[in-house]
């Protein structure tokens, strides 16, 4: 009996250790309690919070769609100011836009491709003088646009000035100017004989070496010895130069 | 007595163990009920915060974005005021 007793008794000791062990891994139901109160308390401030910004969300878009029709209606009247229709607008737009273009291309040009077009970068400042005497030139976005255009030509401009790489032809009374008087000058060639450079490195502007006026926009060709063109052009211009001189008509 | 010791045993012995049954088994921890409760409930406060954050996001950039709807009014009135005074130069 004693000893039934006694197996009964380890077996119920075994069974309530496991059993003491998993309550022990169990939460405590004051624990529980209080992480529901501290959980309940958070979501409750977070619901809240939630409120408020759905709220203010709101506000802000309501604000944002205000302010999107006020900048509308602001531009229109703007637009309204000027006497042209859509389609002007447009069309000016698109000329604008071809003058941006051609500026960029001309910006990343070589200091040699620019040269070779400089009478381009003169038409289009012409071109902007125009455009910004325009009603249509008036309005904000053509106006700045037409400006910033004016800025960066008048940098090309500056830069190839300072690279010493045009040259402003000045009057005769004043400053004795002409291919030879100009080759000659220090901060050109500091040699006359290199006149023809000027002459073949402009020969869009120049048809006759004797003739230049003022105020033209000389390109000036790196200094180099003349090339065989050049020298070439230089001899039939002395030819001709002799040819018509009185002692040899005589 | 020796009826009495016996009885004690096959009375007392019982009793001890069922009492010792109930204290290391029950009535300590929560409820596998309880514990789905919390559990939902910490999953409900993770969501909520995630929303909170998306919101708080959504606002800052309303912000910004009112803030520079603000700045572009500002400036299309004094475009259109530069405009009238160009217009007016030009007659």
């Amino acid at each position: 009996m004693f000893r039934t007793t006694s197996i009964l008794l380890a077996a119920i000791l075994l069974i309530a250790g496991v059993s003491y062990t998993e309550a022990q891994e169990k939460m405590s139901k004051e624990e529980w309690q209080r992480q529901i109160s501290e959980y309940t308390a958070q979501r409750n401030e977070l619901r809240s919070r939630l409120d408020r910004l759905n709220s203010e969300i709101a506000d802000l878009k309501a604000k944002a769609s205000e302010l999107e029709a006020s900048i509308e209606s602001c531009k229109e009247e703007t637009y309204a100011l000027v006497d042209a229709t859509d389609e002007e607008i447009a069309e000016f737009d698109r000329a604008i836009e071809d003058l941006e273009r051609r500026v960029e291309e001309l910006s990343r040009m070589s200091d040699d491709q620019l040269l070779k077009n400089m009478s381009e970068l003169d038409e289009i400042w012409a071109k902007l003088i125009e455009y910004g005497k325009t009603q249509i030139g008036q309005l904000p976005d053509f106006y700045n646009r037409i400006n910033r255009l004016k800025d960066r030509l008048s940098a090309l401009q500056k830069s190839m000035m300072a690279k010493g790489k045009v040259y402003t032809v000045g009057t005769w009374q004043r400053d004795r100017d002409c291919l030879w008087n100009i080759a000659k000058k220090k901060n050109v060639y500091a040699n006359a004989w290199r006149w023809p450079k000027i002459w073949q490195g402009n020969r869009d502007q120049i048809k006759d070496p004797d003739l230049i006026y003022p105020g033209q926009k000389l390109k000036i060709p790196s200094s180099a010895p003349l090339t065989p063109g050049e020298r070439r052009a230089a001899n039939s211009y002395y030819q001709k130069k002799a040819a018509l001189s009185p002692e040899s008509t005589e | 007595m020796k009826y009495v010791g016996r009885l004690t045993r096959s009375i007392g012995v019982p009793l001890l163990m069922v009492a010792f049954l109930a204290v290391a088994g029950c009535a300590r921890g929560a409820s596998d009920d309880q514990t789905a409760q919390l559990d939902d409930l910490m999953n409900e406060v993770a969501s909520l915060e995630k929303q909170v954050s998306q919101k708080e996001l959504e606002l800052s950039s309303l912000v910004r974005q009112v803030g520079a709807k603000e700045k572009e009014l500002d400036q299309c009135k004094k475009d259109q005021e530069a405009t009238k005074k160009r217009l007016e130069g030009m007659q």
